[in-house]
Protein backbone atom coordinates (compact mmCIF):
# COMPACT_ATOMS: atom_id res chain seq x y z
CA UNK A 1 0.00 0.00 0.00
CA UNK A 2 2.57 2.45 -0.77
CA UNK A 3 1.47 6.12 -1.86
CA UNK A 4 1.73 6.33 -5.53
CA UNK A 5 2.22 9.35 -7.40
CA UNK A 6 -1.75 10.07 -7.61
CA UNK A 7 -1.24 10.04 -3.70
CA UNK A 8 1.72 12.51 -3.48
CA UNK A 9 -0.18 14.65 -5.57
CA UNK A 10 -3.58 14.82 -3.37
CA UNK A 11 -1.33 15.26 0.08
CA UNK A 12 0.30 18.02 -1.38
CA UNK A 13 -2.72 19.47 -2.93
CA UNK A 14 -4.92 19.88 0.76
CA UNK A 15 -1.36 20.33 2.40
CA UNK A 16 -1.34 23.66 1.10
CA UNK A 17 -4.82 24.66 3.06
CA UNK A 18 -3.86 22.27 5.68
CA UNK A 19 -0.56 24.91 6.08
CA UNK A 20 -2.19 27.96 6.49
CA UNK A 21 -4.23 26.56 9.81
CA UNK A 22 -1.84 23.90 10.96
CA UNK A 23 -1.36 25.01 14.40
CA UNK A 24 -4.60 24.89 15.01
CA UNK A 25 -5.37 21.99 13.48
CA UNK A 26 -2.51 19.97 15.45
CA UNK A 27 -4.25 21.44 18.56
CA UNK A 28 -7.74 20.58 18.11
CA UNK A 29 -6.73 17.09 17.12
CA UNK A 30 -4.30 16.16 19.92
CA UNK A 31 -7.25 17.66 21.78
CA UNK A 32 -9.82 15.32 20.06
CA UNK A 33 -7.64 12.31 20.66
CA UNK A 34 -7.17 12.75 24.72
CA UNK A 35 -10.75 13.09 24.84
CA UNK A 36 -11.87 10.28 22.59
CA UNK A 37 -9.07 7.83 23.47
CA UNK A 38 -8.01 8.87 27.05
CA UNK A 39 -5.65 5.68 27.22
CA UNK A 40 -3.80 8.10 25.20
CA UNK A 41 -3.58 10.91 28.14
CA UNK A 42 -1.04 8.35 29.80
CA UNK A 43 1.63 9.68 27.52
CA UNK A 44 1.32 13.49 29.18
CA UNK A 45 0.88 12.94 32.70
CA UNK A 46 3.75 15.47 33.08
CA UNK A 47 1.91 17.76 31.55
CA UNK A 48 0.23 20.68 33.91
CA UNK A 49 -2.64 20.85 32.07
CA UNK A 50 -3.84 18.09 29.28
CA UNK A 51 -7.65 19.60 28.76
CA UNK A 52 -8.26 20.49 25.48
CA UNK A 53 -6.46 23.45 23.84
CA UNK A 54 -4.62 24.41 26.93
CA UNK A 55 -0.79 25.44 26.60
CA UNK A 56 0.63 22.31 26.58
CA UNK A 57 -1.77 20.80 23.93
CA UNK A 58 -1.53 23.88 21.20
CA UNK A 59 2.30 23.37 21.89
CA UNK A 60 2.26 20.12 21.03
CA UNK A 61 -0.13 19.98 18.72
CA UNK A 62 2.40 22.83 16.66
CA UNK A 63 5.36 20.53 17.02
CA UNK A 64 3.02 16.85 15.55
CA UNK A 65 1.66 19.40 12.39
CA UNK A 66 5.66 20.50 12.07
CA UNK A 67 6.92 16.67 11.68
CA UNK A 68 3.92 16.34 9.35
CA UNK A 69 5.05 18.45 7.37
CA UNK A 70 8.64 17.93 7.20
CA UNK A 71 7.30 14.51 6.23
CA UNK A 72 5.25 16.19 3.01
CA UNK A 73 8.79 17.59 2.30
CA UNK A 74 10.50 14.14 2.41
CA UNK A 75 7.15 12.10 0.64
CA UNK A 76 9.31 10.45 -1.82
CA UNK A 77 11.67 8.71 1.21
CA UNK A 78 9.94 8.84 4.30
CA UNK A 79 12.44 6.22 6.02
CA UNK A 80 15.02 8.32 5.54
CA UNK A 81 13.40 12.15 6.30
CA UNK A 82 11.99 10.82 9.52
CA UNK A 83 15.03 8.39 10.35
CA UNK A 84 15.70 11.07 13.28
CA UNK A 85 11.91 11.08 14.39
CA UNK A 86 11.87 7.65 14.26
CA UNK A 87 14.62 7.21 17.24
CA UNK A 88 13.22 9.71 19.28
CA UNK A 89 9.87 8.07 19.12
CA UNK A 90 11.39 4.79 19.59
CA UNK A 91 14.18 5.12 21.83
CA UNK A 92 12.96 8.41 23.66
CA UNK A 93 9.67 8.57 23.19
CA UNK A 94 8.33 5.07 23.28
CA UNK A 95 5.11 5.89 22.22
CA UNK A 96 3.09 2.02 21.32
CA UNK A 97 2.75 2.54 17.41
CA UNK A 98 -0.89 1.61 17.89
CA UNK A 99 -1.40 5.15 18.60
CA UNK A 100 -0.33 6.73 15.69
CA UNK A 101 -3.59 5.06 14.02
CA UNK A 102 -5.46 6.58 17.03
CA UNK A 103 -4.05 10.22 16.40
CA UNK A 104 -4.07 9.46 12.29
CA UNK A 105 -7.77 9.01 12.75
CA UNK A 106 -8.28 11.96 14.70
CA UNK A 107 -6.25 14.25 12.33
CA UNK A 108 -8.66 12.50 9.50
CA UNK A 109 -12.05 13.11 11.38
CA UNK A 110 -10.49 17.18 11.90
CA UNK A 111 -9.70 17.45 8.59
CA UNK A 112 -13.02 16.13 7.61
CA UNK A 113 -15.02 18.96 9.93
CA UNK A 114 -12.78 21.97 8.78
CA UNK A 115 -12.49 20.57 4.85
CA UNK A 116 -16.08 19.41 4.07
CA UNK A 117 -15.73 20.01 0.49
CA UNK A 118 -11.93 19.32 -0.13
CA UNK A 119 -12.02 15.58 2.28
CA UNK A 120 -13.44 14.15 -0.44
CA UNK A 121 -13.21 9.66 -0.45
CA UNK A 122 -10.28 10.07 -2.84
CA UNK A 123 -8.30 12.74 -0.62
CA UNK A 124 -9.22 10.54 2.36
CA UNK A 125 -7.71 7.82 0.36
CA UNK A 126 -4.75 9.20 0.51
CA UNK A 127 -4.22 11.17 3.37
CA UNK A 128 -5.25 7.50 5.11
CA UNK A 129 -2.50 5.61 3.19
CA UNK A 130 0.38 8.99 3.70
CA UNK A 131 -0.65 8.88 7.58
CA UNK A 132 0.17 4.56 7.56
CA UNK A 133 3.50 5.60 5.69
CA UNK A 134 4.22 8.19 8.10
CA UNK A 135 3.64 5.36 11.02
CA UNK A 136 5.62 2.49 8.94
CA UNK A 137 8.53 5.25 9.24
CA UNK A 138 8.42 6.61 12.05
CA UNK A 139 7.83 2.61 13.71
CA UNK A 140 11.42 2.01 11.60
CA UNK A 141 14.04 1.77 14.85
CA UNK A 142 11.82 0.40 17.46
CA UNK A 143 12.83 -3.15 16.86
CA UNK B 1 -24.65 -4.42 29.31
CA UNK B 2 -24.10 -1.06 28.07
CA UNK B 3 -24.49 2.02 30.30
CA UNK B 4 -25.61 4.98 28.35
CA UNK B 5 -25.21 8.53 29.74
CA UNK B 6 -28.18 11.11 29.57
CA UNK B 7 -25.38 12.97 27.57
CA UNK B 8 -24.38 9.63 25.46
CA UNK B 9 -28.41 9.15 24.72
CA UNK B 10 -29.10 12.90 23.75
CA UNK B 11 -26.08 13.16 21.31
CA UNK B 12 -26.86 9.63 19.61
CA UNK B 13 -30.45 10.52 19.05
CA UNK B 14 -29.62 14.10 17.99
CA UNK B 15 -27.09 13.20 15.60
CA UNK B 16 -29.18 10.82 13.60
CA UNK B 17 -32.44 13.16 14.05
CA UNK B 18 -30.08 15.46 11.65
CA UNK B 19 -28.72 12.69 9.16
CA UNK B 20 -30.61 12.12 5.41
CA UNK B 21 -30.36 8.85 5.37
CA UNK B 22 -30.03 8.13 2.20
CA UNK B 23 -27.61 11.23 1.24
CA UNK B 24 -25.44 9.97 4.38
CA UNK B 25 -25.68 6.24 3.88
CA UNK B 26 -24.38 6.57 0.31
CA UNK B 27 -21.70 8.55 1.01
CA UNK B 28 -20.30 6.51 3.56
CA UNK B 29 -20.77 2.95 1.64
CA UNK B 30 -19.27 5.26 -1.27
CA UNK B 31 -16.22 6.21 0.92
CA UNK B 32 -15.39 2.60 2.75
CA UNK B 33 -15.64 0.99 -1.33
CA UNK B 34 -13.03 3.91 -1.99
CA UNK B 35 -10.46 4.53 0.36
CA UNK B 36 -10.78 0.89 1.45
CA UNK B 37 -11.42 -0.99 -2.04
CA UNK B 38 -10.80 -4.62 -0.96
CA UNK B 39 -14.41 -4.00 0.66
CA UNK B 40 -15.71 -4.07 -2.78
CA UNK B 41 -15.41 -7.49 -2.64
CA UNK B 42 -18.58 -8.23 -1.10
CA UNK B 43 -20.28 -6.30 -4.14
CA UNK B 44 -19.08 -8.12 -7.38
CA UNK B 45 -22.93 -7.44 -8.66
CA UNK B 46 -22.88 -3.60 -7.92
CA UNK B 47 -21.86 -2.93 -11.37
CA UNK B 48 -19.70 -0.18 -12.08
CA UNK B 49 -17.15 0.34 -9.11
CA UNK B 50 -13.86 1.17 -11.33
CA UNK B 51 -12.99 4.63 -9.75
CA UNK B 52 -14.19 7.28 -7.07
CA UNK B 53 -16.42 8.95 -9.50
CA UNK B 54 -18.14 5.35 -10.14
CA UNK B 55 -18.39 4.16 -6.73
CA UNK B 56 -20.28 8.12 -5.70
CA UNK B 57 -22.06 7.96 -8.69
CA UNK B 58 -23.70 3.85 -8.19
CA UNK B 59 -27.27 3.60 -7.84
CA UNK B 60 -26.97 0.46 -6.17
CA UNK B 61 -23.96 1.74 -3.56
CA UNK B 62 -26.75 4.80 -3.01
CA UNK B 63 -29.52 2.52 -2.30
CA UNK B 64 -27.45 -0.25 -0.05
CA UNK B 65 -26.05 2.45 1.26
CA UNK B 66 -29.33 3.65 2.64
CA UNK B 67 -30.11 0.30 3.72
CA UNK B 68 -27.04 0.57 6.06
CA UNK B 69 -28.29 3.48 7.71
CA UNK B 70 -31.98 2.55 8.62
CA UNK B 71 -30.26 -0.95 10.27
CA UNK B 72 -28.00 1.61 12.21
CA UNK B 73 -31.46 3.42 13.21
CA UNK B 74 -32.74 0.16 15.07
CA UNK B 75 -29.66 0.75 17.13
CA UNK B 76 -30.63 4.28 17.77
CA UNK B 77 -34.08 2.70 18.84
CA UNK B 78 -33.20 0.03 20.77
CA UNK B 79 -29.72 1.42 23.11
CA UNK B 80 -30.31 -0.48 25.68
CA UNK B 81 -30.51 -3.75 23.95
CA UNK B 82 -28.38 -3.54 20.98
CA UNK B 83 -26.81 -7.44 21.41
CA UNK B 84 -30.21 -8.63 21.18
CA UNK B 85 -31.83 -6.00 18.81
CA UNK B 86 -28.66 -7.24 16.32
CA UNK B 87 -29.03 -11.28 17.38
CA UNK B 88 -30.63 -11.41 13.69
CA UNK B 89 -28.74 -9.18 11.41
CA UNK B 90 -25.52 -10.52 13.04
CA UNK B 91 -26.42 -13.98 12.14
CA UNK B 92 -27.09 -12.98 8.16
CA UNK B 93 -23.70 -11.17 7.81
CA UNK B 94 -21.59 -13.97 8.90
CA UNK B 95 -24.10 -17.20 7.09
CA UNK B 96 -25.53 -15.48 4.49
CA UNK B 97 -23.02 -12.68 3.52
CA UNK B 98 -19.66 -14.14 4.80
CA UNK B 99 -18.91 -10.63 5.52
CA UNK B 100 -15.04 -10.26 7.40
CA UNK B 101 -15.80 -8.55 11.21
CA UNK B 102 -13.50 -6.00 10.58
CA UNK B 103 -14.76 -4.30 7.76
CA UNK B 104 -17.78 -3.30 10.39
CA UNK B 105 -14.73 -1.18 12.01
CA UNK B 106 -14.06 -0.11 7.98
CA UNK B 107 -17.32 1.51 7.68
CA UNK B 108 -17.76 3.11 11.08
CA UNK B 109 -14.84 5.11 10.73
CA UNK B 110 -16.10 5.93 7.17
CA UNK B 111 -19.59 6.86 8.98
CA UNK B 112 -17.99 8.96 11.92
CA UNK B 113 -15.42 10.75 9.30
CA UNK B 114 -19.31 11.67 7.06
CA UNK B 115 -21.08 12.54 9.93
CA UNK B 116 -17.57 15.29 11.56
CA UNK B 117 -18.15 16.96 7.93
CA UNK B 118 -21.66 17.64 8.27
CA UNK B 119 -21.07 18.47 11.74
CA UNK B 120 -18.17 20.66 11.46
CA UNK B 121 -17.53 22.09 15.24
CA UNK B 122 -20.85 20.90 16.21
CA UNK B 123 -18.56 17.35 16.07
CA UNK B 124 -16.73 18.16 19.26
CA UNK B 125 -14.27 15.31 21.09
CA UNK B 126 -17.20 14.80 23.53
CA UNK B 127 -19.71 14.43 20.61
CA UNK B 128 -17.09 12.31 18.90
CA UNK B 129 -16.71 10.06 21.98
CA UNK B 130 -20.12 9.19 22.25
CA UNK B 131 -20.68 8.17 18.65
CA UNK B 132 -17.54 6.18 18.25
CA UNK B 133 -18.57 3.98 21.70
CA UNK B 134 -22.04 3.63 19.99
CA UNK B 135 -20.42 2.54 16.99
CA UNK B 136 -18.36 0.07 18.96
CA UNK B 137 -21.51 -1.39 20.44
CA UNK B 138 -23.25 -1.85 16.73
CA UNK B 139 -19.86 -3.59 15.69
CA UNK B 140 -19.69 -5.62 18.62
CA UNK B 141 -22.94 -6.84 18.47
CA UNK B 142 -23.06 -7.11 15.17
CA UNK B 143 -19.59 -9.66 15.11
CA UNK B 144 -21.53 -11.57 18.09
CA UNK B 145 -22.96 -14.41 16.00
CA UNK B 146 -19.74 -15.01 13.98
CA UNK B 147 -18.54 -18.48 15.14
Amino acid sequence: MSLNSKDKAAVKALWGKIAKSADVIGSEALSRMLVVYPQTKTYFTHWPDMSPGSEPVKAHGKKVMGGLGLAVSKIDDLTTGLMELSEKHAFTLRVDPSNFKVLSHCILVELATIFPKEFTPEEHLSYDKFFAAVARALSEKYR
Amino acid sequence: MVVWTDFERATITDIFSKLDYEAVGGATLARCLVVYPWTQRYFGNFGNLYNAAAISGNPMVAKHGTTILHGLDRAVKNMDDIKATYAELSVLHSEKLHVDPDNFKLLSDCLTIVVAAQLGKDFTGEVQAAFQKFLAVVVSALGRQYH
